[in-house]
């Protein structure tokens, strides 16, 4: 009877020293989604101001020399 | 010798030491046992109280606001962390933190202010427990503070939003002030939707600050949501630049451009100009900020045109092929006088629509009651909010009364004694792309087409837009209108600005058309206010813009150009008009 009282105690602080330890990790997880986070905003806006439409066309027409053809330059595909 | 070790061998019990020493260890055990179920059992309240004070906290997460983006997943406003610096007065002097007068130096030097101020205005009073000493740093500069090690200086965490459309969107989106809550536009108008609340948790740490337990939640917070925008941001971009640019070539004082997808009546482009930066605070001035397109009306001028037709076509009061004499260019009506630039004699509506014709309108105009015309017109949503749901819309002015002179109903059919903002001209037009179905606008990208109203049948809608196809070939009044590839049924106005007891001498010049007309997809209207050059007809001034945002965005919507043989049968449609 005193063994399993004492066994049980033991199992009782193995599972919550466990439960501690994924509990931290859990958070340490969490801490890093948040800085993820922070970085991902950080990174759409510097994708956001590389990919705004006036600085590529600005660097469409003015560095690569291309330019838009006019709707009756256009030549349809059709895929059958 | 051998004496002694024998003794050694045969030690005696003394039982009174023994009993002292077990008693005494017994009594030590009786005594911790009674301890340990004192503090575990009787009284365990107070250790767990202490143990609670040093290792419970209450953590929150920061929510940030909502990001806003336009139909094709592109951020038009973004909210990145920062932190904000305060200060604690009282305990800056508690600690003695002006010792060392190196720090504050460093401080004040990465926030670009003088020392002088920033010394001061800690020490000045005190008592004080929070100031802000600077807000909205970088996360570095941030970091930088925190290693100086002040006492009394501490960062909390807030965050900035960023508006990568800059101007272009600027007045649409709106801005948000400096503690995160919208003032103006979409931000304004959807504010309860992009804010989240945080939620607050009591944690358990251990001693190097790691949380190891999750207690109860102290106040259940709400996760921000995202807001899909109807926008789409090339065409914003592109209405944008050329309405820019409009403006300045004829040095008006503003201008505003709306495009509509005919369809669902969702708003593709909504650009003002003047506009500002929403990045940089600094110097904003209101006039720049409103959303001139919604809030903004004025006498449509013979835009409504078309819509005159379609109420005469409706009430059966004209048929399509019916010729109307307009000679000799101008009449008489209720003592006043309607006129054309010249006598066009006898003319199909087609030619009154392509010439522009004040007295041929007229004539349609009068031929039915007036409450045909006004009704087309209100049920076109003339005089109505448009659904589109953002703050300081105006819903125009159509006067609602019994009596009207001849001369006024003349007056009504080219376009003035009623007012109309830029979105419901876009909208009237959309209404005739669609085959007659009017639908409430939309700012939010829908999932799909809502339901619409049939308040126009379709074939007159069709009617109409073969009659406007002549304005903008060869003889229109718009010939700078004209896209090759794609026929548009678009009509100019140029309207005089009214001023206290009659017309000044400033014009509002407009554009407002449907493209294409064989498989309408977008509606345009374009309104130039108070043009300063030498033109000030709408053909002159709105017209150009028109073409290149028209065909800029049909292409970015990859919609097909006319090929040959619709091209030979639209030719067909509008020399009908000659």
């Amino acid at each position: 009877m005193s063994m399993v009282v004492l066994i049980n105690a033991v199992g009782v602080v193995y599972t919550s020293h466990a439960t501690r330890k994924l509990t931290s990790q859990m958070d340490h997880l969490l801490q890093e989604r948040d800085r993820l986070d922070i970085e991902w905003r950080n990174l759409l806006l510097e994708e956001q101001s590389k990919s705004e439409h006036s600085r590529v066309t600005r660097i469409a027409t003015k560095d690569l020399k291309m330019m838009r053809p006019l709707p009756k330059e256009e030549v349809v595909i059709r895929l059958p | 010798m051998s004496r002694q070790a024998k003794r050694k061998l045969n030690p005696e019990l003394i039982p009174w030491r023994l009993f002292v020493v077990v008693g005494f260890v017994l009594l030590l055990f009786t005594a911790l046992i009674a301890r340990a179920a004192y503090i575990q059992i009787i009284e365990p309240d107070k250790l767990r109280h202490e143990s609670d004070m040093r290792t419970l906290r209450t953590s929150s997460n920061q929510v940030q606001r909502g990001l806003i983006t336009d139909r094709n997943g592109e951020m038009l406003a973004v909210s990145v962390p920062v932190r904000a610096v305060w200060a604690d007065p009282k305990i800056s002097h508690d600690k003695d933190a002006f010792k060392d007068m190196r720090r504050w130096k460093a401080l004040a030097d990465v926030l670009h202010e003088p020392v002088d101020k920033i010394v001061n205005k800690v020490q000045r009073d005190p008592k004080r427990r929070f100031i802000y000493l600077k807000r909205q740093v970088t996360p570095a500069v941030a970091e930088y503070i925190k290693q100086l090690k002040i006492s009394g200086i501490y960062l909390k965490s807030e965050s900035r939003r960023y508006y990568p459309a800059g101007e272009t969107a600027a007045q649409l989106v709106g801005l948000t002030n400096i503690d995160d809550v919208g003032i103006e536009g979409i931000e304004n108008a959807y504010d309860s939707w992009l804010t989240g609340t945080p939620s607050k948790q009591k944690v358990r740490k251990s001693r190097d600050g790691k949380v190891v337990q999750r207690l109860d939640i102290v106040e259940e917070g709400e996760s921000s949501n995202d807001l899909v925008l109807s926008i789409d941001q090339r065409i914003q971009q592109l209405a944008y630049r050329e309405l820019k640019r409009t403006t300045e070539i004829n040095q008006a004082t503003s201008g505003s451009v709306v495009v509509l997808d005919v369809h669902t009546g969702e708003v593709l482009a909504m650009v003002n100009t003047p506009s500002y930066n929403p990045n940089s605070r600094e110097n904003l001035q209101s006039y720049r900020m409103r959303n001139r397109a919604l809030t903004d009306t004025f006498e449509p001028g013979s835009t409504v045109k078309p819509f005159v037709v379609a109420a005469a076509l409706e009430a059966g009061t004209v048929e399509r092929n019916d010729l109307i004499n307009t000679s000799p260019g101008w009449m008489r009506v209720g003592g006043r006088q309607v006129r054309d630039t010249i006598n066009y004699g006898n003319m199909t509506l087609d030619k009154i629509l392509v010439k522009s014709s004040n007295v041929g309108i007229s004539k349609v105009s009068l031929s039915m009651p007036v409450q045909e015309l006004l009704g087309t017109y209100q049920s076109m949503g003339l005089g109505n909010y448009s659904g589109i749901n953002l703050a300081g819309e105006s819903a125009g002015l159509i006067h609602d009364r019994r009596r009207w002179s001849d001369f006024e109903r003349a007056t009504l059919s080219y376009g003035y004694g009623l007012t109309a903002t830029p979105l419901q001209l876009a909208r009237m037009y959309a209404t005739l792309g669609s085959g007659g179905v009017l639908y409430p606008v939309s700012i939010l990208k829908l999932k799909q087409a809502p339901r619409g109203e049939q308040v126009i049948s379709e074939q007159t809608a069709k009617d109409v837009m073969e009659m406007m196809v002549g304005v903008t070939e060869r003889g229109g009044t718009a010939t700078k209108a004209h896209i090759d590839g794609y026929p548009i049924a678009g009509k100019t106005g140029t309207s005089r600005k009214s001023i206290a007891g009659g017309y000044g001498d400033d014009y509002v010049s407009l554009f407002a058309g449907v493209a294409p007309v064989h498989n309408p997809r977008l509606a345009i209207s374009i309104v130039v206010n108070e043009p300063k050059g030498d033109r000030y007809h709408g053909g002159d001034v709105a017209g150009p813009a028109f073409a290149k945002i028209m065909s800029g965005a049909l292409q970015m919507l990859n919609v097909e150009p006319l090929n040959e043989k619709e091209k030979v049968e639209l030719a067909a449609i509008a020399r009908r008009a000659e």
